[in-house]
């Protein structure tokens, strides 16, 4: 394309795309008059675009429904997230027998997790599993790995935070000691799961998903996604 | 009656609004998360299939969606269109689908066949003429960067205006212009080379 200029070659795809004001487009046109390259790109451009607009929506074959249905039922909704009003009422409208259940949620999380900070954790732990619907399985860092239930609850200070570049996910790692990094477990928030970010250092206990990423440089066990962080100390 | 007159929205007339919808559905009731399922599933697998050229890993990514969909639904705040919130997820599923497999060339052509295998032959009709045109497009959006191809199938597959592009990538409008063109330009330079024309 030999034309120079450049101020209309700019605007040739808004002029195709159909992107421009009246006087604007009427600019191009004027130009397009005079301009045997210009009009040969904007053939080109329209091309293109006419091409890529034949392509249809397409349709399944396999659309997964029942899949996604079985998948939805046995996961739980969000704890993070406020929920809408009539989920509100149920903690409330069992919250006596939630008290009741306290003390014998309490007595069985102190004998489960002995290894974890054991005074906070099972304090806040029976505190959550009496207001909320879900089951999440309460863990130690050091074995998330040997647990089979995929929701599960673990505790730590938050090290090594970042932001994936390409889709803005955030990772920080669950460490039972800062001293020691070695120990840790990998946690990912991601879209469209809003949650607050923890502050680097503090202590927070984490729900969500346990897996262990397979991938050569990784080999490490995940809580992805993370599906709400509680703050211990911060 | 609510009608859909958004280029997100289906055609169809529905007795629910999309906020009656999602609350129904985020209380569980299957017709709800039926309707809304199908209201987008067209929407995400064909974005899926035009981003990675697979119908197995498309079908993989519109289950992933919308489970993630149904789990976040109650944390939807009506800030964006559903459509808008639903795509985003759908993109990042499919970015993620690209960076777990390392998508390319060899997958699809194991799919859609070598460039050899999908050149015209004389005698063919008319639709499979189409057909085999449509093939050689999706091969050269395939080729592009995601970033221009993820642009050029919302903007010309999902037909979402630039203001919905830009809700979706979260990029700014003037940004969805500038990657449009270079992906119109890009793409029109690709099927010049594979002589292909409308």
């Amino acid at each position: 394309m030999t034309c120079w200029r450049f101020d209309i070659r700019r605007d040739l795809f808004k002029y195709v795309d159909e992107a421009l004001t009246l006087p604007a487009c009427e600019r191009i046109e004027r130009h397009l008059m005079d301009c045997a390259d210009c009009r040969d790109q904007v053939e080109r451009l329209r091309n293109a675009q006419d091409l890529i607009a034949e392509l249809p929506l397409q349709t399944p074959e396999d659309e997964r429904w029942i899949a996604i249905r079985r998948a939805v039922r046995s996961s739980p909704s969000q704890p993070v997230a406020a929920p809408i009003p009539s989920l509100f009422a149920k903690p409330f409208r069992f919250a006596a027998v939630g008290m009741l259940a306290l003390g014998t949620v309490g007595l069985v999380t102190l004998v489960t997790f002995n290894s974890l900070n054991r005074e906070s954790f099972t304090s806040r732990l029976t505190a959550f599993t009496s207001e909320q619907p879900r089951e999440f399985t309460p863990v130690p860092i050091s074995r998330v790995g040997e647990v089979s239930a995929p929701h599960i609850v673990t505790e730590g200070y938050v090290v090594d935070m970042k932001i994936d570049e390409d889709d803005g996910d955030y990772t920080f790692k669950l460490v039972d000691d800062k001293n020691d990094p070695n120990h840790f477990v990998v946690c990912e928030i991601i879209e469209p799961i809003t949650i607050a970010r923890p502050q680097p250092g503090s202590k927070v206990r984490v729900y969500g998903v346990s897996r262990f990423d397979n991938k050569p440089n990784h080999k490490w066990q995940e809580v992805h996604p993370v599906l709400g962080i509680e703050t211990v100390h911060p | 009656m609510f009608v859909a007159n958004r280029p997100m929205s289906s055609p169809k007339r529905t007795t629910l609004s999309e906020a009656e919808l999602v609350q129904a559905a985020c209380q569980g009731e299957e017709t709800a998360q039926r309707a809304i399922f199908e209201r987008f599933r067209d929407r995400v697998y064909s974005l899926a299939i035009y981003s990675l050229g697979d119908e197995t890993l498309a079908e993989d990514i519109l289950q992933s969606v919308f489970i993630k969909v149904f789990q976040a639904l109650p944390t939807f705040r009506f800030e964006s269109e559903l459509g808008t919130w639903i795509y985003r997820i759908a993109i990042n599923e499919c970015h993620d689908q690209r960076r777990r497999a390392k998508m390319n060339l060899v997958a699809l052509e194991s799919i859609i066949g070598s460039d050899a295998e999908i050149d015209g032959t004389p005698g063919l009709d008319v639709r499979q003429v189409e057909r085999e045109r449509g093939v050689k497009v999706q091969r050269a959006i395939l080729k592009m960067s995601p970033k221009l191809r993820d642009v050029l199938i919302l903007r010309y597959v999902e037909e979402l205006s630039y203001e919905e592009i830009s809700q979706v990538l979260d990029l700014s409008m003037g940004t969805v212009a500038s990657r449009l063109n270079r992906a119109l330009v890009d793409l029109e330079r690709r099927l010049k080379a594979l002589q292909v024309t409308p």
